[in-house]
């Protein structure tokens, strides 16, 4: 997703010259340098400062520019949270901050994990939180970014792939509709949206048959999908590669209005350190056969 | 040794006078509030007279000239004295001022855009450096000719996010940067010296690489001068003005006093009566 994400924004860059790209040190990994190739006078390393790469951002923000400031998404939400908040909430500017490799970070271990990201973000005036499932997502969606003010775009990492068999409709504040099924509605949100397809593939062989949806704006929510679904089905699965009861999920939870039997689907709030990212995701319990029996049991109930 | 002299006696004395408007108005306007921040308001009056009638390419009446250069100030709390200022020098009606930390006011607590003459949003210290870079830096991009100037306070210079920007601004060759340090030697919680000591702030800006400088910060003639140094200087550096103030200044009842910091409730008589004019600098 990486790598279609630099894409993305190079076309951008093409079409807009206010697009400027600021940096962290960490550039390589949403190869930034690409687009310091194609456009040498519009990207700035700032070193690794994210505090003052925010700063910077913001003063370019005031200009007329329109920067996209990147990082881990780790460090990215975390170590600048409050220069996010002056800096750009506050005077409601047109600034991107792009957190690459949110959700488990696998091997780098504790320090690098980014689970509380979305609830960070949400939790900020002003701000649009976009978790893109796919790098077709990232391409509708960034241009939609651009004028929006302040912005939160959460990358995952690069290997997802969402085999696409036909365009679909990627509205920013909207949710994308990628399958319908009427026995129940699966909520997901960026790297959780390949494995929610997954689940339905699983489900539908067990002849239950789930809507899936790509919740990829998590602010402003989409209130009035969400409510709609809700008249069509009561039974609503909400998955996430975040903490569980701060993010997508909980979002659903008090954005019902008809009180509703929601399972959440996602990461507790437990350190789990190093380990391959497959270990990771088993250890918190995000596996397809334990994610089935999770719905199965749901749906019984 | 004698200052060349910059200014007129005629215009240091204008400008005198302007001050003791300033420093009235502070007061006014804070006890009316009933709420504010007089001692870092008070310290840094010259400073903003110097930059608004001397030094600083302005329009009041085109507040978002492209050409115009740009003062941020960081120090946020000290915003009475720039609200001041800015009204003083026709950016909008002193009225504006008498809402000052109401509900739905233009004069914020802290300095936020949408009144004219504000450039940014601040109050969180350690950001204004960054954001002043950003703007600097944006002319260099787009090859524009606006300087920058940005206030800072010498407790501020504590958060290390000033010392991210002075790496930034001195590699990225910001020489139309100006940083100025508000020298009152107070904090919060009380003097520099014994929170957090920061001796020599010129010398640490001028080991990132910036070109330093030192004034008396309430005298005219010496702010002047330094100005014109710093205009003259064709380095390629940002540069820093470290200005020795007085917290409260100008108001014996505050000057270098704690309490001054942050008031809460009218301004009592003691202290307005306690005011003067401030002529000769430091050495009054």
């Amino acid at each position: 997703m990486n790598h279609q994400y630099i894409d993305s924004l190079i076309d951008l860059g093409n079409k807009d010259s206010r697009i400027i790209a600021v940096d962290s040190d960490l550039g390589t990994s949403a190869r930034t340098p690409q687009f310091k190739e194609r456009f040498p006078n519009r990207y700035i390393n700032c070193g690794i400062a994210e505090q003052n790469m925010v700063g910077v951002a913001s003063g370019l923000a005031y200009e007329g520019n329109v920067p996209f400031a990147h990082s881990i998404a780790s460090f990215m939400m975390r170590r600048c949270y409050d220069q996010l908040y002056q800096a750009v909430a506050i005077p409601n500017l047109n600034v991107i901050v792009i957190g690459v490799y949110a959700g488990l970070n696998g091997q780098d271990g504790n320090s690098h994990q980014s689970i509380n990201d979305i609830a960070l973000a949400t939790a900020l005036p002003n701000f649009t939180v976009v978790a893109p499932a796919n790098s077709y997502e990232v391409s509708k969606l960034i241009s939609q970014l651009v004028d929006v003010g302040p912005t939160y775009l959460r990358l995952s990492r690069e290997h997802i792939r969402l085999p696409l068999d036909e365009e679909y409709e990627v509205k920013l504040g909207n949710f994308s509709r990628l399958k319908k099924g009427n026995d129940l509605a699966l909520l997901s949100t960026g790297s959780m949206v390949n494995h929610t397809l997954m689940l339905s593939d699983k489900l539908s062989e067990k002849n239950i048959d789930a809507s899936v949806y790509s919740v990829h704006t998590l602010s402003p929510f989409d209130n009035e999908e969400l409510n709609r679904i809700r008249e069509d089905t009561e039974k609503i699965v909400t998955l996430e590669e975040h903490l569980v009861d701060s993010g997508l999920g909980s979002k659903v939870v008090n954005s019902l209005e008809v009180p509703t039997r929601v399972c959440k689907i996602g990461l507790k709030n437990k350190l789990l350190g190093s380990a391959p990212l497959n270990t990771l995701l088993k250890r918190a319990g995000i596996t397809i056969n334990e994610n089935l029996k999770i719905i199965e049991e749901y749906l019984n109930k | 040794m004698e200052i060349e002299r910059i200014i007129e006696t005629a215009e240091e004395d204008r400008l005198v006078d302007k001050s003791a408007l300033i420093r009235k108005n502070i007061l006014h306007y804070i006890s009316n509030a009933q709420s504010g921040h007089p001692g870092s308001s008070l310290s840094i009056v010259e400073l903003l007279v110097t930059l608004y009638h001397k030094e600083m390419n302005i329009d009041p009446s085109k507040p978002k000239m492209d050409s115009r250069d740009r003062f941020i100030l960081s120090k946020g709390h000290g915003v009475m004295a720039l609200y001041c200022v800015l009204a003083d020098k026709g950016y909008y009606s002193g009225k504006e001022i008498e809402s000052f930390r109401q509900y739905g006011s233009l004069c914020q607590g802290h300095p936020e855009i949408g009144l004219p003459g504000i450039e940014a949003c601040s109050g969180s210290l350690g950001q204004g450096l960054s954001i002043a870079s950003g703007m600097a830096l944006n002319s260099k991009i787009r090859h524009a000719s606006y300087r920058v100037f940005v206030l800072m306070g010498d407790g501020e210079i504590n958060e290390g996010q000033i010392w991210e920007a002075a790496s930034f601004a001195s590699k990225y060759k910001l020489d139309n940067l100006v940083g100025i340090v508000d020298r009152n030697r107070m904090q919060h919680d009380g003097f520099c010296d014994e929170i957090m000591p920061f001796d020599s702030i010129k010398d640490k800006f001028e080991s990132f690489g910036w070109s330093v400088y030192s004034c008396d910060g309430h005298s005219y003639r010496s702010i002047c001068a330094t100005f014109k140094d710093i205009r003259l200087d064709e380095s390629d550096k940002p540069k820093i003005l470290v200005a020795d103030t007085v917290k409260g200044k100008g108001v014996k009842a505050y000057e270098n006093t704690l309490k001054s910091h942050s008031v809460f409730g009218n301004i009592n008589e003691d202290v307005l009566s306690s005011l003067y004019v401030v002529r000769g600098g430091n050495n009054d």
